[in-house]
């Protein structure tokens, strides 16, 4: 049985800091200390759960979920940023792909991913070495419909079967969510944050009431947290892995320059 | 009503080598190529978010193609500044 030793989530974009620099310090600040949290944990393998901003998933195949397997990674290089690669974890990803099978996911896996910024921006904080093993696990929430809430939460289970069932014991696995907080990005309302949104799920999910935020319908999520707030079913997948644990914010600035709010949290160690 | 060949077009923009130089230099003749109509051109042209919505472009996309038109959005909307300032890598 292997152990999950590390859950954190943050957003993952930055924009330019001219104007916002505080926010901005405060932002980077706060990814950098769940990067420090991260590597303290010492995970042999790191699983990233994100969306594709439809740079690998686009419309020609919508698969609701995909598993990268691939034994590395170089970035898809949107935003300016390095395409460097990063080592893959092709036996956890293939474990992961197997267990989900069992469990009712019929996951696509993936040979040829380029992470986007969604992966790529985090893990320049979090890992900037770039030696810790990433499994992608990429939740297409640009589909219509979306994987629902409550199917990612689900699917968290079946993270947490994989690591607690299927891996080598000793193995050491942290689990890092990206994405939202509230955006609305290219929608009517176009720019909004809401900090009551973004306040309401990240109380959730340190309080251990995940399961709660997840009866939500992606619907009510578009209408309280944008379009881009969908992305909190990643953060979903990740509070399911540790079902009830408490956990604490590390950063949160609303940032209406940059069109989202930016948060990013940790759960307590077990 | 969306058609699929305005977005097809942006997904191609980071897939097929040279298309995306094609748009900036002779975006009718990519235009052609796909069959966009009066409408679809016009909203190419303008690369902004109400026109673009306009003929069913996914929000996602719209962000593509105004990342490739709009050189102050893509400076925006870059880790440039953090790599030379904040020591990102």
């Amino acid at each position: 049985m292997a152990k999950i030793v590390s859950v954190v989530a943050t957003s993952h974009i930055l924009m330019s800091p001219t104007g916002v620099e505080d926010r901005a310090r405060h932002v980077v600040d706060g990814i950098k200390e769940i990067g420090k949290r991260v590597r303290a944990a010492k995970p042999d393998v790191l699983v990233v759960i994100s969306s594709d901003h439809m740079f690998n998933l686009n419309l020609a195949l919508q698969p609701p979920f995909c598993v990268g397997v691939a034994d590395s990674y170089i970035p898809f290089g949107d935003m300016d940023i390095a395409q460097l690669p990063r080592p893959g974890a092709r036996g956890f990803a293939q474990a992961l792909v197997e267990r989900a099978a069992v469990s009712g996911f019929d996951v696509a896996k993936a040979e040829e991913f380029r992470p986007d910024h969604g992966i790529a921006l985090p893990l320049t904080m979090i890992d900037p070495d770039r030696t810790i093993p990433i499994v992608p696990l990429l939740v297409n929430i640009n589909m219509d419909p979306p994987p629902s809430p409550a199917r990612c939460y689900a699917l968290g289970g079946a993270l947490r079967t994989t690591i607690e069932g299927d891996r080598p014991k000793d193995e050491r696995v942290a689990i890092l969510a990206t994405g939202g907080l509230s955006h609305w990005l290219n929608i009517p309302r176009h720019g909004e944050v809401s900090e009551t949104f973004d306040r309401q799920v990240m109380n959730a999910i340190i309080g251990g009431r995940a399961a709660e935020l997840a009866r939500m319908s992606s619907a009510e999520i578009v209408e309280q947290g944008g379009n881009g707030g969908l992305e909190i079913v990643n953060w979903l997948i990740a509070a399911a892995t540790v079902p009830g644990r408490s956990g604490e914010i590390i950063y949160y600035e609303p940032i209406p320059e940059w069109f989202t709010g930016m948060g990013g949290i940790a759960l307590a160690a077990a | 009503m969306a058609r699929y060949v305005v977005n097809q077009l942006i997904q191609n923009l980071f897939r097929e080598p040279g298309l995306l130089d094609r748009l900036k230099s002779d975006p009718a003749s990519v235009y052609d190529a796909y069959g966009l109509t009066a409408a679809e051109r016009e909203a190419f042209s303008d690369a902004g978010h109400l026109a673009l919505a306009s003929v069913g472009v996914h929000p996602i996309l719209q962000m593509h193609l105004m990342l490739v038109s709009n050189p102050q959005m893509a400076e925006m909307i870059s880790v440039k500044s953090y790599t030379a300032e904040w020591g990102l890598s």
